[in-house]
């Protein structure tokens, strides 16, 4: 046998839905509003160093190939390969010296 | 090819000469925006208004230098400063160095510790602003940072070698397919049968206190600093050449090295787990970290 529920009591259904309905639109708000405002703040951050910074390697780990994952993503593992010496027969591309104008003899 | 940039001589070498014009053109755009943010001899650069006016808005390629710079001076702890320019100018390098050159010049330096604190960065604003008597020159890091910001960007394309004023940075295999030989001096002259070193991957970078001297009241004097006392470099060690995995981090140390002297600074740099190679006043060479035995062209 089925209750039989009076306007009044109706009403009272119909605020708590609304109620309810309220809360989840404000929650969900609140949380759009945080997600677009994370977003932002990375875009603000993401836009304070256009030239990529190239001076986070770490010392003292070791190759410097860049590593394909998947295609189009690559990740790169910098790492320090000590000098070497060359064979006698390679030519010199440049020379490293202090700070100026390298004339040749 | 050869190239000029900021009044140095510079070179571009790719593997793949298909892509030669494309990588020049990288060279030129690079060199061009970091002359906009940092060049102190412009008067319009963004550095130049700086030590004017005390402060600025900064672009975001000023702030990536500037973070370069604070890189340099965080390793070496100080000893590689772009706050040493009041020194520098106090001790007559206030001019192009051909009008001091070979001259005695008649100073009283009132000279103390560089200022790397009194440099105020605002990294999410732009904001930049100097202390009272602190004046910046971002020159050595920049240069070092652009050749390591120009191979990495044509890296992708081909194997690339970038030198900037004697900082190399390398990338990726040489035409030959094997490592980029590079040849070393402590002068700025130089000639075929120098020692040289293969480079696989990473930065070169060499400090001398022996180029770019004068005279002060009788005494020589030279252009490398110490950001400690105000006062240009002296000690053992002439010149210093470093590798490591980038230029701005080679370059840092060889300037650094020559700050610290013959006894901290090889132990220091192979700390790092770089290498490097010195001359000593007395032409004798010692090294640090795993640095090859002595090699020349044929």
């Amino acid at each position: 046998m089925r209750n039989r529920r009076t306007p009044s009591a109706r009403d009272r259904q119909f605020d708590r839905v609304r109620h309810t309905a309220q809360g989840i639109l404000v929650l969900a708000g609140v949380a759009a509003g945080t997600g677009v405002g994370l977003i932002a703040h990375g875009a603000k951050a993401a836009t304070s160093s256009t030239l990529p910074s190239t001076s986070t390697s770490t010392p003292s780990t070791s190759t410097t190939s860049p590593t394909t994952t998947t295609p189009g993503q690559v990740t790169t593992t910098t790492v320090y390969i000590p000098p070497t010496t060359v064979p006698v027969t390679t030519t010199t591309v440049c020379y490293s010296t202090p700070s100026g104008n390298v004339r040749c003899y | 090819m050869e190239l000029d940039v900021w009044n140095l001589s510079a070179s571009l070498h790719v593997s793949d000469r298909r892509v030669e014009r494309d990588a020049e053109r990288i060279f030129r755009e690079i060199t061009q925006r970091v002359s906009r943010a940092a060049n102190r001899f412009d008067e319009t650069s963004e550095l130049s208004r700086l030590n004017v006016a005390r402060a600025i808005n900064a672009s975001d390629d000023f702030i990536a230098l500037w973070r370069a710079a604070d890189r340099a001076v965080t390793l070496t702890q100080g000893a590689c400063n772009p706050a040493v320019l009041p020194a520098l100018l106090a001790w007559g390098y206030d001019r192009d160095f051909d009008e001091i050159d070979h001259r005695d010049l008649a100073l009283q330096p009132q000279v103390g510790p560089a200022q790397w604190e009194g440099v105020h960065v605002d990294e999410v604003r732009g904001r930049v602003e100097l202390d009272d008597g602190v004046l910046l020159d971002l020159g050595s890091s920049a240069k070092a940072w652009t050749c390591d910001l120009i191979a990495d960007t044509i890296a992708p394309l081909t194997g690339v070698a970038v030198e900037i004023g004697g900082d190399v940075a390398v990338r990726g295999t040489s035409p030959d397919g094997g490592v980029w030989a590079i040849g070393l001096s402590d002068s700025l002259l130089v000639g075929p049968s120098g020692p040289r070193v293969g480079l696989a991957h990473g930065g070169v970078a060499t400090s001398s206190r022996k180029i770019r001297q004068w005279r002060v009241n009788g005494e020589r004097v030279n252009h490398v600093i110490d950001p400690a006392t105000g006062r240009p470099v002296a000690g053992e060690l002439t010149a210093v050449t470093v590798t490591a995995a980038t230029c701005l981090e080679a370059n840092a140390f060889s300037t650094a090295a020559l700050v610290w002297g013959r006894r901290d600074s090889l132990s220091r740099i192979s700390q790092h787990g770089w290498s490097a190679r010195a001359v000593c006043e007395d032409g004798s060479i010692i090294t640090a970290g795993p640095w090859p035995s002595e090699e020349t062209a044929a």
